[in-house]
């Protein structure tokens, strides 16, 4: 059984999942994540009978989206599979939005009238996550004629645990460090 | 009684710190990644910044701690971790790490109040006397705490504006010096002599202030440097440390003669500056400060507190969250 974890967005999301099935959980903490992470993965756990030792792999957001929020899940992600002694990986928090083998240019909110985008298609990622303005968002969704999924509207994820372990990627636990893409 | 092992965390501000220590007293490691060379260039701690490097070197630095003591995570009764007063980004990484290594391990979780812990890391060398004073001067506090005995702490003093230990950086950078300032004023001092352009009065009230004084500082130096006259670094310093430190003594001597303390501790990363020991030196009282090591932010003192409040069964649970100003 793999964990995925990510506290990037104004819910904590956590997963569940062997091979193609999945279980998910969104936990709306009104801004405290940070209060509630460790015991919302305790009663996940615990909901779906899932003992720590089971775990074979941790799954963390890395970002980009709110940084205190990226903190969360790699503190809690690294530590965990250091415990365990299990493997853990990086992914994408904005590759969660359409975590699926499809077109797609997915974006997410940035603030100052800037936005995160990646692009992929079936076959591989186009354009990894970066920081765009809005000019050039739209210059995107001309050149590319694939649907959008925006995070600023869509407040779930769609995922497939094949396509994640496709792109999640394996981290040494010591380094795995966040995908902040903003510059201060 | 039974030893008490605990694994504390502390990652309030600047300094990534974890300890391994035995009943409060016995240091079984003691590790510290320093972000000084990173914050040397801009003077002081950016908050976003201090918490990414929190959050890039915790593990190597639990690893070395459970490497070099030879201690495996199971062996631990207690995990501690610094709840507040700081920054809460750099908190908030101490602590997800203190709650899953309490998750996973099924060890106590103790939140501790930094204050606390600097008052306690005199508890490694010395045993306690009470009533107690404690002085406690750093980068982010300012303050004179009473003791009766080891769980009931009253505030007799803070500070309305500035830390002291702040307002050293912020003369250091205003003189082109290193960061933390603290060190280098102290040590410029030494040869520095009073100047009576800084303008600057001291009026006695119920709270320290160092806003005041810090103006005064910048004042006569950007005046100077407009007028283009040469600034005497060890002079500014000089007259900088003799007001900021009279003003300790002035309330330290009050709250001294007003509970007629068995011990006065000097903690925190102020307590060691020369010219503060010096004068509290000469104070009629038995006076104790930490080793270096353990003024400034360390994890041992967390461990040392955490030790007392394990004693008392005075655990947190799965929901403990940083409060940056936590209360004493």
């Amino acid at each position: 059984m793999n964990l995925l974890i990510d506290c990037s967005k104004k819910f904590i999301y956590l997963g569940l999942f062997k091979d193609e099935v999945l279980i998910e959980k969104y936990i709306e903490t009104d801004g405290k994540h940070s209060t509630y992470l460790i015991s919302v993965i305790n009663e996940f756990l615990l909901d779906n009978r899932v003992a720590t030792k089971q775990l074979e792999g941790i799954y963390c957001g890395i970002g980009p989206g709110s940084f205190t929020g990226i903190r969360l899940a790699i503190s809690v992600s690294k530590t965990m599979a250091y415990i365990l002694q299990i493997p853990v990986y990086a992914v994408s928090s904005l590759a969660l939005i359409n975590c699926l083998k499809s077109n797609a240019i997915i974006i997410d909110d940035a603030r100052s009238n800037k936005y995160y985008i990646r692009i992929k298609n079936q076959d591989s990622i186009i354009l990894d996550d970066t920081i765009i303005n809005k000019d050039e968002l739209e210059n995107y969704v001309q050149q590319y004629n694939y649907l959008v999924y925006s995070a600023i509207e869509e407040h779930k994820y769609s995922i497939e645990p094949s396509y994640l372990q496709e792109i999640a990627i394996l981290t040494d636990v010591f380094k795995l460090t966040a995908s902040y893409i903003k510059e201060l | 009684m039974e030893d008490v092992l605990i694994l504390a965390i502390e990652t309030s501000c600047d300094d990534t710190s974890i300890a391994l220590v035995r009943n409060g007293k016995e240091v079984l490691a003691n590790k510290i990644s320093s972000q000084i060379a990173i914050h040397n260039q801009t003077g002081g701690v950016i908050p976003e910044i201090a918490s990414r490097q929190h959050c890039d070197n915790i593990l190597y630095v639990l690893e070395e701690v459970l490497k070099t003591s030879g201690t495996k995570l199971h062996q631990i009764d207690a995990v501690a971790v610094t709840a507040g007063p700081g920054l809460v980004g750099s908190l908030l990484v101490g602590i997800e790490v203190a709650k899953t290594i309490s998750l996973l391990m099924s060890k106590p979780l103790i939140g501790v109040h930094h204050i606390k812990g600097h008052i306690y890391a005199n508890y490694i060398e010395n045993d306690f006397d009470f009533p107690i004073v404690s002085l406690v001067v750093s980068g982010g506090h300012t303050e004179i705490v009473l003791q009766t005995n080891h769980y009931e702490f009253k505030r007799l003093y803070s500070t309305s504006d500035d830390a002291i230990g702040e307002c050293y950086d912020k003369v250091a950078r205003i003189l082109n010096l290193e960061y933390p300032g603290g060190p280098i004023i102290d040590r410029l001092a030494k040869s520095g002599q009073f100047i009576e352009d800084i303008k600057y009065t001291y009026t006695k009230n119920e709270s320290f202030t160092y806003s005041g004084l810090k103006s005064a500082v910048i004042n006569y130096v950007n005046t100077a440097k407009m007028k283009d006259q040469e600034v005497n670094a060890a002079d500014v310093a000089f007259t900088f440390q003799e007001y900021a430190i009279f003003q300790l003594l002035d309330k330290l001597v009050d709250a001294i003669n007003l509970y007629n303390p068995n011990q006065v501790f000097l903690c925190g990363g102020v307590a060691a500056n020369s010219r503060l020991r010096e004068l509290v030196s000469k104070q009629n009282v038995a006076v104790f400060y930490p080793q270096m090591q353990y003024c400034t932010d360390n994890a041992v003192m967390v461990a040392a507190y955490a030790y007392f409040q394990y004693l008392k069964n005075d655990f947190s649970d799965l929901n403990l969250n940083a409060n940056p100003n936590l209360k004493m």
